[in-house]
This record gives structure tokens, sequence and C-alpha cells, in this order.
């Protein structure tokens, strides 16, 4: 294609863009809400995943004993649980001991365990090390079994609960997404149509003087995927602030949730973004030209 | 250069604008095609350059058929033929220069090319010095000139109008029709749809008379109205 030819593209794509100036904006700003909850789910998504990758790092039990038990009793699930295949330590941690840390993780405020400290509702524990992650579900399901055994905690069913959930948001987010897709693609198309309306008379000079199908096309499939760009950078802007203000936030006051850094992962997320947006002006466009422009 | 082959043309409405219509121009051939309101000249024209295609029949231009052009193939035949309307069809936001230009551009001819041929076809039609004015700043035959510049800047084989001095005082559709002539000695067989009696009368060319989407004359050296 000639170079004369994509100026001629893009002067008509400017043209059509300022004409309707109040009209692109508003494209854009949808395209920009639109692609915004897109990024909610796509960052929640992936931070849900990031956590749960860190949280099976973890290669940890806790297994709780009901109360009253003798020493002997006590050592009896102790050599229990150094039996078990992949094992590498094995901790008691008394109800005692579990207040005190309790107390040292509330720090300054410890004040609101005041009254717990005579009654001490927690329980003994041992806390169980092992080699490898895998090898924590069947200990923990022998471990339930043994005499004396309350209960058992480990990470994994929080790994497991976090995946349920990451699922659930997967499922609701892409309900959304595909919605607001729908209304993206449909504002932009109607954008589209008053450019080719605003141009009939051209278009009408166009066909007469021999202009084929696709270049009369080519300057509104281009102004649809403009506004779908323009609207995805907005986005992408927005994204980079917020969540970096976020992370800025959380690392401060929640330093061990674990989350991802802003940098590289907004720019990889607004490349998609980016891509998205396009694509969905891209077929916004291709849908008012099937329908309004009869080349 | 032209042929109808026993065309006939019905809207979907059921009125019928061409019935049974056979009829030959040559290259080069001048043609008035008359006839009241109505009669058929329109559709006539717009079979040539397949705005419309015929109900029945065939229309061939430079010996090929119109009618079972590829939808893709219809710009390239449109290329060949320049076409002037009654109202002129310019692109008021745009400069004299750039109307020409624009039937060059859309076809995607290169820069140097447009340099050469918008200033030749301007110069054809007397507005050499008009080529930064707007539109709107011209009188209706000046605007007429423009549009004749435009439908011939691509060097068509063949030129068509329809009503071309229908908005035209007198005077100024003589020195459009003056052109139209200019244009037809230098090669370009020239279709025009018309009721300007007098000029028909004056010019001595061929003339193919409609009535009721019928050919019911066809002289060369005709005139307007039947010879008595």
């Amino acid at each position: 294609m000639r170079f004369e030819t994509w100026r001629y593209y893009l002067a008509e794509t400017g043209r059509g863009l300022a004409r309707n100036a109040y009209m692109s904006l508003a494209s854009v700003a949808t395209v920009a809400v639109s692609l915004l909850v897109l990024a909610a789910v796509l960052v929640a998504a992936a931070n849900l995943q990031y956590i749960a990758a860190n949280v099976q790092s973890q290669v940890e039990m806790v297994v709780y004993l009901k109360d009253g038990l003798s020493q002997q009793q006590k050592d009896a699930i102790s050599a229990g649980l150094k039996d078990m295949a992949g094992v590498s330590s094995v901790t008691y941690v008394s109800k005692d001991d579990a207040l005190t840390q309790l107390e040292q993780e509330f720090g300054d405020e410890k004040d609101v365990l005041e009254g717990v400290r005579d009654i001490n509702p927690l329980q003994d524990s041992f806390q169980v090390r092992f080699e490898k992650p895998q090898d924590v579900p069947p200990a923990a399901q022998k471990a339930e079994g043994l005499a004396g055994v309350d209960s058992v905690y480990y990470e994994q069913q929080v790994v497991d609960r976090l995946a349920r959930f990451t699922t659930l948001l997967r499922v609701v987010g892409l309900g959304a997404v595909l919605l607001l897709s729908f209304g993206t693609v449909f504002i932009i198309s109607n954008t589209i149509r008053l450019a080719v309306f605003a141009r009939r008379y051209e278009v009408r000079v166009m066909k007469l003087v021999g202009a084929t199908d696709w270049f009369i096309r080519w300057p509104f499939i281009l102004e649809g995927m403009v506004l779908g760009f323009a609207g995805a950078v907005l986005t992408s802007a927005i994204v980079y602030g917020l969540y970096t203000w976020l992370v800025g936030l959380l690392v401060r006051d929640l330093p061990f949730v674990p989350v991802i850094m802003p940098y590289p992962f907004v720019l990889r997320l607004s490349v998609v973004l980016v891509a998205g947006g396009t694509l969905l002006g891209m077929v916004g466009s291709a849908m008012s030209l099937r329908r309004f422009l009869q080349v | 250069m032209i042929e109808f082959l026993n065309v006939t043309k019905r809207f979907p409405n059921g009125s019928v604008a061409l019935s049974d219509v056979s009829l030959r121009i040559g290259k080069g051939e001048f043609v008035f095609v008359v006839g009241p309101s109505g009669a058929g000249k329109t559709t006539l024209v717009k079979l040539i350059y397949r705005e419309e295609t015929p109900t029945s029949g065939d229309v061939l231009v430079g010996g090929r058929s119109v009618v079972s052009l590829r939808p893709w193939a219809v710009p390239y035949l449109r290329r060949r033929i320049g076409v002037v309307f009654q109202d002129f069809r310019l692109l008021p936001n745009r400069t004299v220069f750039e109307n020409v230009a624009f039937a060059m551009r859309v076809i995607e001819a290169p820069a140097r090319q447009i340099a050469r041929e918008v200033p030749k076809a301007l110069e054809l039609v007397g507005l050499a010095g008009k080529a930064q004015s707007y539109p709107s700043e011209l009188s209706g035959g000046e605007q007429q000139r423009i549009a004749l510049a435009r439908a011939m800047v691509n060097n068509p084989a063949v030129l068509l109008a329809d009503e071309p001095t229908g908005n035209l005082d007198p005077e100024t559709a003589w020195g459009i029709m003056t052109l139209f002539e200019e244009i037809n000695r230098r090669g370009t067989t020239v279709v025009i749809a018309t009721h300007a009696r007098t000029i028909v009368n004056a010019m001595h060319k061929r003339v193919v008379a409609l009535e009721a989407g019928r050919v019911v004359r066809d002289e060369t050296e005709g005139a307007y109205d039947r010879a008595l």
C-alpha cells in the first residue's frame, strides 16, 4: 500500500474523531470503564494466585490437642507424628506459649486480650514441619485419626479455598467482562455510525469515482481502533496509579500479606488491556460498517 | 462502447423505468438522451455505471457485461467512467483543488501524478485560477465545471451526465455544453440525459428519445422533438 494512502487514512481518521469530539470522548471513557473492570478482575485473580503460591511454600501443619491430656498421651502423639513420612520436625506449643505468641502479635493492643488471660481458650498443639508440601495432606489425614487429637490445620486448606475463590472470581469476572465488552462494542459501533453518517456525501462521491470498498472502510475501522486504544491507555494509567498506591498501603500496614509488586506486573497487564481495547474498537466499527455503510 | 441488450428495469414497487431497451453507443460518440421526467433517463445512466442493475437484459461497457461484474470489480468499472450530476456533488469543506484531487486520491494515484493531472483538469474546464477557492465561493456554472474536472481527471473513456445544466441559467448552460463538446472532441464518449430543449436542438447531435421507459426515437443529428 502506498504511503499517500496511509497518510490519507490517518488524516481521515483524525478528521472523523475531531468531528464527533464529544462522542469520541464518551466512547473513550466507556471503553476505559469497561477495561477497568477487566483489569480489576485480572489484578485480583493474579494476586490470589500469587498468595496461593506463597502459602504453598510454607510446609507446615498444626495439630490441635484435646484439653486435659496427660504428658504420656502427648508423648504418644508426638511419637506418632515423628513417624510420619516426610516430617522434619515436631514442636510442642502449649496453650500458654500460644497466648504469649498471640500477645506479641497484638503488640501495643494486647489490652484486648485482658479478659482472656485467665480462661485461655487456646489449645495445646504440635507444629509439624515437612520437607515437601505434597506430604502434608496425607499426614494431616492420619494425624486426625490419632487419639487425643482435636483438629488438624494446614495451609493447604487455605490454598484450596483460595483456589476455589479464584475460580469463582474468574467466572463472575468473565461474565462481567463479556457484558462490558458488548457494551463497549455497542458504544464504539454507535460512534462509527455517526461518523459514517457525517461522511455520507464523501462516501457517495468516493464510490462514484471508483474507490474500492476497503479504501472507504479503513478510515472508519482505524477510528474505532483509535477509540479502543485510547480507552485502554487511559485504563492502564488509572490501573498503574491505583495499584501502586494500593500496594504502597499494603506494604506499609499489612507487610505479611504477599502482593505482586507493580513493576513489571502492571506493564504486562497494560499490554493485554491495550490489545483488548484496540480489538474491541475494531469489532465495533466493523459491526457498524456492515450495517450502515452500503458499499 | 456502450450497449443495452433488451434491458428492462422494474423497481420493487412495481414501476417500470425501462422496458426492453436496446441501444448501441459507439466509441467517441456524443449522445443526448431526452424525454419527459420519469421517462427513464436517469435509470439509463445509472445502469451504465452500475448504480443500478437491470431486472432483465444486459448492459455492456467496452464489450464487457456490467451486470455480471463481481462487486469488487465495480470500482474498476467506475474508474473508466466519469459522472456529472445536476446537483454537482462537490465536497463543501474541501478546496477546488482537493475536490478534483479527491477522485485521484481515492484510487490511490501517486502524489506526483496528482500534482500533474489536477491542474491540467482545472485548465480544461477553465478554472485554473480558482484552485484554492471553496465550492461555496463559486457560481453554479463554475461548480459544475469543477464537477466536470473531477469526472475527467482520471481520463475516463466515457463521460456520463444526468441533467448537468438543470440548475443553471441558459447562458451558463451553453458554456457547460460547449465544454462537453470539447471533451468529446478529445475522444471521450459522452452521454447526456437532459431536457434542455434549445441546446439539444441547436447542437445537432445524436438524440435518443425515451417515453415511458421505451426508446421512441433514435436519430443522428436529431432534435429534442420529433421532426415534423
